[in-house]
């Protein structure tokens, strides 16, 4: 016998106890299920859930980042008012 | 008509009994070649604690092709060439994890398959020592007598590149196990 056959017999051997005794069911059950998936209408439900998600994300970003933008208007605005009184006064 | 066992059944009755959906023809055939392919993916990879893994990986895939194989008599080649797709892609991931986590003590837990022969531990010695590209067509050899050309089929290269590369990993044998003699 080859040497590379004894040590392929070799490895074979070692290998063939990693897996399990019902290993060919356990992959045909598994190939199954992957079949099976999920149906159309749970993905077209999916896809709207996350379409919803998304703009609901969007728009609410928007108001956060408008409610900031007002903060820091009124915030210069009243430094600059507090300017121009105390030019005011020592006028 | 008297009923086949599995075990003598022809594998191209089989391989079309599974390609028309029969669980019990998928079943029969996954059991012929499952330690095969796990020897063939444990040589290549030259750990233990993947094999399942890759070997699931292996049939799934063959499972979700099957039904495009035209011509069963190539059959062993192709799942081979799977084997080998799986196999490398698990030890490229491998090698970019390690470029990440070099020192992760679990990667010095490669298996150590029990000790026998020293003609077998060189052969070992010399195809760890090996690239994996010439190694894979050392292995597949062994496996199966296959043309240069199925060869070249199964590893995504040309005829004259899996000449050439053979040619050097023989020579490497020769001379890593004539060294050790």
């Amino acid at each position: 016998m080859k040497i590379e056959s004894l040590y392929t017999e070799h490895q074979r051997r070692y290998a063939r106890t990693q897996l399990p005794p019902d290993f060919a069911r356990q992959v045909i059950e598994e190939a199954r299920q992957n079949a099976r998936g999920p149906g159309l209408a749970v993905r077209l439900r999916l896809v709207a859930i996350t379409g919803a998600l998304c703009v609901m994300g969007a728009v609410s970003m928007h108001w956060f980042q408008m409610q900031y933008t007002q903060q820091q208007n009124l915030q210069t605005w009243a430094t600059t008012a507090e300017q121009i009184r105390v030019l005011e006064e020592s006028i | 008509m008297p009923e086949i066992s599995p075990e003598a059944e022809d594998l191209t009755a089989l391989i079309r009994r599974a390609q028309d959906g029969s669980e019990a023809a998928l079943e029969i055939l996954i059991s012929r070649f499952q330690d095969r392919i796990a020897g063939f993916v444990y040589s290549l990879i030259g750990r233990d604690d993947a094999i399942e893994d890759l070997c699931h990986d292996i049939f799934i895939k063959m499972i979700s092709g099957l039904s495009g194989l035209k011509n069963p008599d190539s059959f062993e080649a192709w799942l081979f060439r799977i084997a080998r797709n799986v196999a490398m892609d698990s030890l490229r991931r491998k090698r970019l994890w390690r470029m990440f986590v070099p020192f992760e003590p679990k990667h010095e837990q490669i298996a150590e398959a029990p000790r026998t022969d020293s003609r077998l531990e060189s052969f070992r010695a010399a195809l760890e020592g090996m690239p994996p590209n010439q190694k894979e067509l050392i292995l597949l050899l062994a496996e199966n007598d296959w043309s240069y050309e199925q060869l070249a089929e199964i590893t995504h290269s040309s005829v004259s590149a899996v000449k050439s590369r053979l040619f050097r990993a023989r020579e490497y044998l020769r001379q890593r196990i004539s060294d050790e003699d």
